[in-house]
Formats: structure tokens, sequence, C-alpha cells
């Protein structure tokens, strides 16, 4: 239960990195706005601009109702709006005041600037770039140029002689370009090779530059000599590539957002590994993934639903954001109460929610969940249900309608970013899984659809190129997933292993693992009870006094922990050897190192 | 050899990179998965001179050397050689026999000799080993030692088949294969050893640049920096990651060798040169994650522009 595993004290959340939206003003859109009763702190510009926006309401200039008495003295002048990005309610007849001549220029510019990136996208770089500043250092890069400088930088090497090291840099530029749209990890350990199976899905890049690597190649391992031709052919190649990539760049930055604001989840990631925590991605829940983060905003299914609670029931823990609980969820106990935008009703209040430091969360309204009898339940400063836990099987289902609290807004106030770590981490078993196409780039169909109308007709103008182009080809621009894929059991009790000692707080972990480990003992022993020490001493050729020990131990966990002493980590130690011998002892043919 | 082995072809890709670049191959794997049938039908597609020794606790290095017998007729000592003076030696669960008869591998390993009673008698070229091991029992076994393992150019980890494979493996039998008979009828020689020794020969010729060279090097010293590692890979590992790469980039069809050929048999060469902290081994990491986490970590040659 979330309650039983809190910490008493909470430790100092570790400090993430301010947005612009902090420091810089800018215009705020109805999803921010909300944020401005609940200002994130060391945030100036944000409540200068909720200033600003209450004041021009306070005036009647583009708004709604006036709100008496918060607003400040000097209103800041806000910057731009970029067409179809943010337009404030009532806003909409000035906006059109611009007339069709101003809308014409802002075509002209957009058509113009996409011509130049087609047509010459290696001049970027301008003429005084040279080699040594696209150089990584030893302490990593300081500057991160772009595939177009360094295809600029091929070019300069070609023209004075330098047939090798214009190869590298045209592949360099192919790959880096490729890397910075999001089309391929950064990852310097990958070979060519594996680069170009990585581009499985999309031929013609794929092609392309198999003509840089393969010359690249040749010269670089076979020992074979360049010429000014196959030079020519993958510098073509590697600009092929870019003017590609660049066509559909485009496109996503048109399509979206001109800056981040305080609704984006662009503090998510770097919050819970700053923590310590693994993070990783998959499209899909997964019964041996431990914990997860389920996004599936308003159009998950039953299905899905059934998946995520067969995961629980397995063990997983599987945290369900959205405001739409829509479909019915198989469990007992548990009534939607249809689609809705609101808080979680509990049933009945359980005792030690005052242990979790309120939420700072924007208000709220409505009915959406009742909760079972013994739900633990995670409560904002209003009092509010934000959160609840429902034990399922051997896991848990969180489910949280309140999906502002992964927010950046929400991150950058402490207390939120404690108890967000403390829900995703601290119930052993990190690594935290994102299961969300929504913190991921939409695909460019989704983000055209999501622009305004305006853009949404130039999109479609632009769309129709592109297919044309691309024969017709998906072209859908992701950002591959972060190397995340299912991890083993072990690997999970390794990170919770290392996460709190990066915490130094060891009795939480210690709670969480000593349950995960007597489940997955009890699993693969397939004996509970009195009668699960002596079978796991039995297969594990364990002192059976030892495993006595343990496992009365672990038991006693949740109620008295103990301490926060090393004691916890030998325990945690102890537990987790003893799950991985019982795995080997299960499997005889697994293979693995000799252990006589 | 797909004909009898079945299944097994990451298990036979490996085991004939080792053989072609001059190493020897440890298998490791459960019983029944068909070790032994492999380096049979090795031996006999190669037309090799074959010798298996199945390692017992009571057997002695003579067992395996062979040593100086007194003949009485002649009144003279005679030396008798053991299955070690053979082209290709079958070491049977390798780990069942004490340290000291497993020591009298590590000359014919290293150096293709052995010496007796102070004599150095040079073994035959080709010379192959491959042994096993079942990594499930511990009850009468010697692990191999960290030296010993050394001479090993590779570890294969032989595993369960898939379903699909048991279903051909049965189906096989039921056809009447006998793997107690593996006949010339069923398995030609394809190979002698004049033409094994003529192979090895032309796969040393492949080309490596310099660039492949360091990347090896790098990637072995990693292994002695690394946070989990109590003991890296030696030199003899770089030497083997670089013969191996030679053997693949030939099976490729190529005459030079690329970092994606040491890549592939890096796990194959380094993980049982790695001695894990205790620490470490208790965190659950094992051989296979380290070599994988340096993998990730260790830069190609492509990947670094200026170089």
């Amino acid at each position: 239960m979330i309650a039983l595993l809190l910490p008493l004290a909470w430790a100092e959340p570790p400090p993430i990195e301010r947005p612009d939206w902090c420091e810089r003003a800018q215009a705020l859109g109805p999803d921010d706005r909300r944020w401005c009763s609940s200002p994130p702190p060391d945030c100036p510009a944000f409540e200068k601009a909720c200033a600003a926006t209450r004041t021009a309401s306070a005036s009647g200039g583009c708004g709604g109702e006036p709100e008496r008495g918060r607003a400040e003295p000097e209103p800041v002048p806000l910057p731009d709006v970029p067409v179809g990005v943010v337009a404030l309610p009532g806003c909409e007849a000035a906006i059109g005041g611009l007339g069709w001549g101003a809308l014409g220029v802002v075509l002209a510019l957009v058509v113009l600037a996409l011509l130049r990136r087609v047509a010459a996208p290696g001049d970027e770089a301008g003429e005084g770039g040279e080699l040594a500043r696209l150089e990584e250092p030893e302490g990593g890069p300081v500057v991160q140029p772009d595939g177009g400088d360094w295809l600029a930088a091929a070019r300069r090497a070609a023209d004075a002689g330098r047939l090798g090291e214009a190869l590298l840099l045209a592949r360099a530029a192919a790959v880096r370009g490729l890397e910075s749209r999001g089309r391929l990890d950064p990852d310097p350990s990958r070979t060519d090779r594996e680069v170009l199976r990585g581009l499985a899905n999309d031929p013609a890049t794929r092609d392309d530059l198999r003509v840089v690597m393969g010359a690249l190649e040749r010269v670089r391992y076979a020992g074979g000599s360049v010429d000014r031709g196959t030079v020519e052919r993958a510098l073509t190649a590697a600009a092929k590539v870019l003017a590609r990539l660049s066509v559909v760049g485009l496109l996503s930055l048109l399509a979206a957002p001109a800056h981040a604001s305080p609704n984006d989840h662009d503090l998510l990631v770097p919050t819970l590994r700053a923590a310590g925590v693994e993070v990783l991605e998959s499209d899909h829940i997964d019964a041996d993934a431990g914990t997860q983060l389920w996004f599936p905003g308003s159009s998950w299914t039953d299905a899905e639903l059934e998946l995520a609670v067969a995961a629980a029931e397995e063990g997983a823990t599987v945290v369900i954001v959205g405001t739409t609980f829509a479909a019915s969820l198989p469990l007992e106990g548990v009534v939607f109460t249809g689609a809705c935008s609101g808080v979680i009703r509990p049933v009945v209040w359980l005792g030690g929610v005052a242990a979790w430091p309120p939420l700072r969360l924007p208000p709220r309204s409505g009915t959406c969940v009742q909760a079972p009898l013994g739900s633990s339940l995670l409560l904002d400063e209003q009092g509010g249900a934000a959160a609840t836990e429902i034990a399922v099987g051997d896991g848990f289902l969180v489910l949280v309608t309140v999906p502002a609290l992964f927010e950046d807004a929400s991150l950058l106030h402490p207390d939120n970013r404690a108890a967000l770590v403390a829900l995703l981490a601290l119930k052993a078993e990190v690594p935290v899984t994102l299961v969300t196409p929504t913190l991921r780039t939409p695909p460019a169909t989704e983000q055209v659809m999501a622009a305004g109308f305006t853009v949404f007709i130039l999109q479609l103008g632009l769309l129709w190129v592109l297919w044309a182009w691309r024969g017709g080809r998906s072209f859908a621009p992701r950002v591959a997933p972060m190397g995340g894929q299912n991890r083993h059991f072990t690997d999970h009790l390794a990170a919770v292993a290392r996460f709190f000692r990066a915490r130094g707080s060891s009795e939480v972990g210690f709670v969480a693992v000593s349950r995960r480990a007597l489940l997955r003992l009890e699993r693969l022993a397939g004996v509970g009870g009195e009668a699960l020490a002596p079978r796991v001493a039995a297969r594990t050729g364990q002192p059976l006094d030892l495993v006595s020990r343990l496992i009365d131990r672990a038991r006693a966990a949740p109620d008295s922990p103990g301490a926060d002493t090393s004691e916890h980590l030998y325990l945690v130690e102890a537990l987790w050897k003893l799950v991985t011998l019982m795995q080997t002892a299960n499997s005889p043919h697994s293979p693995g190192p000799s252990k006589p | 050899m797909r004909r009898v082995v079945h299944g097994q072809p990451e298990v036979v890709r490996l085991t004939l990179v080792a053989l072609f670049a001059g190493g020897h191959v440890l298998l490791e794997g459960a019983p029944g998965l068909g070790k032994t049938l492999l380096a049979r039908t090795i031996a006999r597609t190669l037309g090799c001179r074959f010798q298996r020794i199945q390692f017992t606790p009571d057997l002695m290095p003579a067992d395996v050397t062979g040593g100086n017998v007194y003949n009485q007729a002649e009144h003279r000592f005679v030396f008798v050689a053991g299955p070690v003076f053979s082209e290709l030696l079958l070491a049977d669960e390798v780990n069942r026999a004490p340290a000291r008869t497993q020591a009298a591998l590590l000359e014919a390993m290293a150096d293709r000799q052995v010496t007796i009673d102070g004599t150095t008698r040079r073994l035959a070229r080709p010379f192959f080993t491959m042994a096993t091991q079942n990594p499930v029992e511990s009850e009468g076994t010697w692990p191999l030692p960290e030296a010993q393992l050394d001479r090993f150019m590779v570890k294969v980890l032989v595993p369960s088949p898939p379903k699909s494979v048991e279903v051909a493996i049965l189906n096989a039998h039921l056809a009447g294969f006998d793997p107690a008979s593996l006949d010339e009828q069923v398995l030609p020689p394809v190979l002698d050893s004049a033409g094994l020794v003529r192979a090895q020969d032309a796969v040393r010729r492949v080309r490596v640049e310099p660039p492949v060279i360091d990347y090896i090097a790098e990637l072995v010293g990693r292994t002695r920096a690394h946070r989990s590692v109590f003991l890296g890979a030696s030199p003899r590992a770089s030497v083997s990651l670089l013969l191996g790469a030679q053997v693949i980039a030939a099976c490729e069809g190529r005459n030079f060798v690329i970092p994606d050929d040491v890549k592939e048999l890096a796990p194959a060469v380094l993980r049982h040169r790695l001695l894990l902290h205790a620490e470490a081994e208790i965190d659950g990491a094992t051989p296979e994650e380290v070599v994988a986490e340096l993998l990730r970590d260790t830069p190609t040659p492509s990947s670094r522009t200026a170089g």
C-alpha cells in the first residue's frame, strides 16, 4: 500500500533544470493557465505571465470573466503569438483581423524556408566552420552541430583533397542528421551495418546511407583507395538523407508547439533519472516489466485494460493515467461511472494518507471513480484524491485521474516531485517503463491533426507533396525507444538496490524487495507458508536455518522494517541471491555461468 | 552438418570459428543437447584423427598425455601416446576431473606440445580441443581454473532447443537416424587435415586495418577497468578476438575485418575470461551483462569522426 511504503521523512528531491518558460515571459495557453493557481516555485516569468493574463482578463481585452483582486499592477508585454500555436479564448477576432494578406506572407516565408532547406541542406553551417569545431572534445560535446554542419565540413575536406576524411564526415553528417531527428538513438557503439539494419523500415534512406557507408567501409577496413567520384557520390547520398529529413522535420516543426510550456512532459524522465531511477519505454504493457506508467489517453479499450489487470495479477504495478475512464475495469469493487474528467472520490477514507505531502495541483471538479475499501489514496492540498492504489493479485493498479501530476509545472514543485518518485520507484519494480505514445513525438499525421485550422490547410498541402515524393510510404517521424526492453526480475532488484543506495535510505526498498522476492520464491517453489523455506533450501542447497531466517525476516518486513541500516542491504542482496539460485535450480537447461 | 546437428546454428558457427582460427572451444550446456554429437560430427566431416576422453574424478594426467611404460621384452621404457596425440580431441565433461588432470591439457592447448619425463613432444597440426561441461551439477566437479579457461578461445553456451527443433530431432530419429553410427553414408568427409591447415593459413591473410585492431584493444582493455570486474581479459583474449574476427570475415566472403565481426565474437571470447567482484555477483551481475555493457559503451571506429 502506498501509505505503508512511505518514508518517515521525505528526502530532498534531486534538483532539475528549470525550463525556459520559468525564466522568459511567454503567452499562456488555456492549459498553461490552469497552473496559475498553483505556480511552480522560482518561476518569476510564469508568475508574471499569469499576472498579465489576469490583468488582460480584468481589462476585458481577450478573455472571459475578470478576476478581482488578484491582478498584478504591471502587465508584462507578451511576445508575439505564433500562428496556430496559442490562441487565447476570445481573441479569435483579433487574429482574424490580421487578414489574408498577413497569412499569405507567413505562407510564403514557410514555403521559402522549405525550399531553402530542400535545395541546400548543407549550406547552413556557414563558410567559417572548420573541422576542429565539429570534433567532440574528450569531455563530451560542447556544441551540437547538426547534419548540415558535418556535410559542409565534408565538402570542404573533399575540396581540399582530403578524400578519406570527407567520407568519414559524410557518414557523420547522415548519422547525426538521423539522430537529431530522432530516427536513430545516439549510440557511438553502433557499427555501420547496425545503423543500416536500424533503417529497415525506411529503404530510401537506408539505400542512400549504404552508398556512404559502403564507400567508407572499403576505404577504412579493406585498404581500398578512394577517388573523387566515390566521394562525390557519397556526399550526394548524404545530402539526400539530410534533405529528406529536412522536409519531414520542417513539417513536424510547423505542427509542433513553438515553445515548451508548463503542461509539457519534458521534465518527467529527467526527474526520475535524477532520482536514480532507470526509465525505459515500451509500446505495450508487460507482466514482467515491473512498474509501468501507462498514458492511454481517451482511446483505451477493454482489451488493454484486461492486459493491465493481467499484468498486475502477475505482480506488476501498472499506473494508469487518464481522465476518461469510459471502459469497464474487470475488477470487483471498482466502479467507473462513465466518461468524466475529475478526481477519484473514495468510498472510505483511510488513515495514513496524511503522511504524503499534499500535492500542488490545479483545481478540479467532478466525480469519476469510487475506490474500493482498503485502497490507499494520494491527496492534493485541497483534500481531493489524485490517485488510488488497488491491490490486484500479486501486483497493483494505481489509478491517477489527474494527469497534470506528471506535467512540468507539477514537477517543479519539490513535494510533487518527491511524491512522484516515491509512487513510481519505491515499489520495488523499478526501472519504470513508460507505456505511452503520448510522451514520444507524435507521428506527423497526428501533429497535423492537432494543429490549428490554418496550419492544417498548409500542412495538408505539404503532406500531399511529401506523399507524392515518397511514393506513398509512411513518413511518420518517431523518437526511437530509449533502448528499453523488458527486464528480468533480477534486473529490477538490481535497480532497486542501486536506487536506494543512491538515495541513502534502505527501509522502503527493503520492504518492497522483500515482498517481491517472497512472491517470486513462492512461485518458483510452487509452495508457500511453512513449506517454502525447506523447499527453497533443498533446491538451492543453502542451509535451512539461513533460508528460514531470511524468509521470516522478509515476511515481517512490511510491519516492522527495522532501523534504516546497512542490514537492509545485506538482506535484500541475500534474498535476491536466493531468487537467482532458485531460478537456476528451476531451469537446468538454462545457459549460464558454471557455479559448481 | 545440419543433417545431424539440428537447430544449433550459433553453436556450430562459433565452434567452426574456433576451429579455423586454430583455437579451442569450451561447450557449456546441460546433458543431452548434442555437444558430443557436434564434436563427433566435426571429426567425421573433417576426416581428422579423433580421440575422446571421458573426464572422471579418477582420471590421471597420464591418461591424457600418455607416458613411458616399461617394455619387459625390450628391457626399456617406451612411450605410449595418450589421446591428446590426436587432431581433434573431445574432452567430455572436463570439469569432472581434478585440477591436476585438467592441467595436463594446459601445455597441449597453449603450445601444441606435451612434456613427459623431461621430454617435449610436439602434437600434430591441426590440433583442436573441444571440451564440454555441465553447468548445473556441482557434486564431484572441479571448476576449471582461470589459466585453463583462458586457453579456450571461445566458450559457447549450448541452449535448449525450441519446440520446432525438437520436433525435427524426433522426426530424424523416426526416419532412422542413429547418432551412434555417423558412417560415411551419412557424413562424408569434406576436408582432410591438410586442407584444414591450409584453410587456417588462408584465414590469417584476411586484412585487419589499424582502426579494427585499436577497437579490439580498446574493448579488451575496458574489461580490466570495469567496476564489476576483478580480473579482466588477457592479451590472449585480444589475439583470440583478432583471429576469430578474421574467420568470421572469411565466412562472410570478405577479405577484410569490420567491427561487426569483433562485436559478434566478443561475448563468446570474453565471457569466460572475466572474473567478477563478489559484490557484483551478489548484485546479480554476470559476465555476459558486463560484456554487453562494454559493447554498448565502446565506440566503434566509424563513430570516431576525427579518427
